[in-house]
């Protein structure tokens, strides 16, 4: 399929590169004008007449560029017809071995990118094929007891690339849709200093565009105005172009500006051809919200990537620096002395939890407001609604944890501190904390130490963590009130497993500490500390 | 038919942390190699996708189809031997002739009691 689309792109771009073989030369204009395009497009096109010298003799053209089919902006157009006035010479091209074919202008050479589009296909299939074809490497035949097992893991800097440019995509993506807002609000900006003119509305229509997708409208006003000192025409109702769905609201604007208005509209004093019905802000831009939530996704994700990079893909303590030769172990390397157990802020957890539900609800909406609309326009969408139950079962569930999240940020807050920066095995070190806020509402609190194994690993597409707790210490229990601040020891089993951190594979040793609130969100915190080995 | 063998010095296969691996590898190759090496690395198995590092290693100069060669290598303070219900972390000691990957391998304990951490079972917790 990659190589038909190829071949058709190709084919068009080949007609594209043969006009720059084509004479420059002069052409003198003897008409210009605009004329709508019949069918659904509707679209306005420049219908120039020029005359010029080839082959011994005095030829006509009205060619303005080959391929050009018009444009759904009028001023786009009318800026043609001003362009190439009526009696002026301009240059031209001709083409060599047919004198008769001709044009104004030749198709930007940049149409050529699009033979990328299909050339990513064909890259993807050669590649496919490459793989299933070419001869499997040795050592996957070989026994593998005479098989090397030990290989160079990948580096922090290539699993850090990797998810980069997954996250890239997120920010190029939602960086590239938000700039159709953007960039009419900058206009809707700039347009505040253009001239205010009489205006005639000459043709009101809501237009329709049909695709195998559905239906979407736009608002269609072609209106008149004096600019320049001739009488020019636009169809620009504002600066945010394209259709969306949504008939009544477009309706409502054709109906307010019927044929034979006079009005006011707006025309850019370097530009007459450049006119615009509204200038304001509509409720359409709010749209940008989403393409800029997936650009703050992305844009999170590759400082999150970077940030991995720099430390390294293991943080100081991971056990997995033990395993190298020479090194001491992180326990030497590691700062002594106490140090403050970091835990997450309530209202970043609120914060949190909220982007969250609003990206989950937000992507699922979307499909959930065109099964409405499929259900409101009679449509039975049975399988869609099926489907959709579980997604928006989450959805709710990420609503309720947002209110959950906004109740446990009253809480009283537990500040930690542990005597050393890290315990070895059959060691010990003081937890230490401190409350903040009305430690009264506490009905109990109890801490403990956990020794968990986390395997994480892949089936299909997904990406599984399992955890196994081997290990629980208890630390400290109060089950009666609690003070506002307080100590105990914390001691790890000597013949016990340390911290260890492998990439997919981890041993997490965490202090819990949970305290109970009646009718109320618990507290409840969990911080990793460092068990070293002895 | 390629052999690769490494033998420790002793028959010694429990190791504590930051001890000397000492030994012999020897090898009969199909053909002249590129290169031969002794690695000591650990590698995960179990349920999760497997991790592994190699720690230390010793290239051998100039090797020959059919060779002995001594070496001495350091083992890091961890990680040690594990037995875990998700993860079992294992150590061995690999002789590697390139090209092809061809290996043999000793599997040794790293451990301060000679054996893999195994966890005890937590108690169960009363409903």
């Amino acid at each position: 399929m990659g190589c038909i689309f190829l071949a058709l792109t190709v084919q068009g771009s080949w007609r594209t590169i043969k006009t720059y073989s084509w004479e420059r030369t002069t052409c003198r204009m003897l008409d210009g004008f605009v004329t709508r395009a019949g069918g659904e497009s509707g679209d306005y096109e420049f219908r120039p007449r020029y005359s010029y010298e080839a082959g011994g003799r005095t030829r006509e053209g009205t060619t303005y560029k080959p391929g050009y089919s018009g444009s759904s902006q009028a001023g786009d157009a009318e800026a043609l017809v001003t362009r190439y006035a009526k009696g002026s010479v301009v240059p031209c091209y001709v083409s060599g071995s047919d004198p008769e074919k001709s044009a104004l202008e030749r198709p930007s050479l940049w149409a050529l990118l699009v033979v990328l589009f299909p050339l990513v296909f064909v890259a993807v299939g050669v590649g496919g094929l490459a793989f299933t074809w070419s001869p499997k490497p040795k050592e996957s035949e070989a026994d593998p007891q005479t098989r090397a097992l030990s290989r160079k893991s990948a580096s922090p800097m290539q699993a850090a690339g990797c998810l980069a440019a997954f996250f890239s995509v997120f920010f190029l993506f939602g960086l590239g849709f938000s700039l159709f807002f953007v960039l009419p609000a900058l206009k809707v900006v700039k347009a505040r200093a253009w001239r205010e003119v009489p205006c005639t509305v000459l043709e009101s229509n809501v237009r329709t565009h049909s695709d195998s997708d559905g239906s979407t409208y736009s608002v269609d006003i072609l209106y008149e105005y004096e600019a320049g000192g001739r009488m020019r025409r636009s169809n620009r109702y504002e600066f945010l172009g394209g259709s969306s769905g949504g008939h009544a609201p477009k309706e409502a604007i054709v109906a307010a500006n019927p044929p034979g208005t006079r009005r006011s509209c707006y025309v850019n004093p370097d530009n007459p051809d450049d006119a615009v019905m509204y200038r304001g802000l509509s409720k359409t831009y709010w749209v940008v919200l989403v393409p800029l939530l997936f650009a703050g996704v992305g844009l999170g994700g590759i400082i999150f990537a970077f940030r991995m990079r720099k430390g390294g893909a293991r943080k100081p303590g991971d056990a997995t620096s033990f395993a190298r030769a020479g090194s001491g172990g992180a326990a030497a390397s590691a700062p002594a002395g106490p140090m403050q157990l970091k835990t997450a802020h309530p209202v970043a957890r609120v914060f949190g939890m909220l982007f969250l539900a609003l990206f989950w609800n937000g992507i699922t909406g979307v499909f959930v407001w065109q099964m409405v609309k499929q259900w409101q326009t009679g449509g039975k969408p049975y399988f869609l609604t099926c489907f959709m139950v579980p997604f928006v079962l989450v959805g709710l569930l990420l609503i309720f944890g947002v209110f959950y999240q906004f109740l446990a940020a009253f809480n009283p807050r537990p500040s930690l501190t542990l005597s050393s920066s890290t315990v070895p095995l059959g060691g010990s070190a003081t937890l230490s904390w401190t409350f903040t806020g009305s430690v009264s509402r506490l009905s109990g609190m109890k801490v403990h130490l956990e020794g968990t194994e986390e395997a994480r690993y892949r089936r299909g597409t997904s990406t599984y963590t399992d955890h196994e707790t081997f290990a629980k210490i208890p630390v400290f229990e109060s089950p009666g009130g609690v003070a506002q601040s307080g100590s105990a020891e914390v001691r790890v089993p000597a013949d016990t497993m340390h911290s260890f951190s492998g990439g997919n594979n981890r041993i997490v040793w965490a202090l819990k500490l949970s305290g109970e609130i009646p009718k109320w969100p618990d507290v409840t915190e969990s911080v990793e500390i460092e068990v070293t080995p002895k | 038919m390629s052999t690769l063998t490494v033998e420790l010095e002793g028959g010694k296969l429990a190791f504590r942390p930051g001890e000397e691996l000492r030994g012999r590898a020897s090898w009969t190759l199909d053909a002249d190699p590129e290169s031969v090496e002794v690695r000591v690395f650990w590698r995960t198995e179990g349920k999760g996708t497997q991790d592994t590092e190699i720690v230390d290693t010793v290239v051998f100069q100039s090797p020959g189809r059919q060779d002995k060669r001594d070496f001495k290598l350091r083992l890091p303070d961890g990680p040690y031997s594990f037995a875990g219900k998700l993860i079992a972390i294992l150590w061995s000691a690999e002789v590697v002739a390139e090209p092809g990957s061809e290996a043999g391998r000793q599997d040794i304990v790293v451990s301060p009691t000679g054996k893999p951490i195994e966890p005890p079972a937590l108690p169960e917790t009363p409903k």
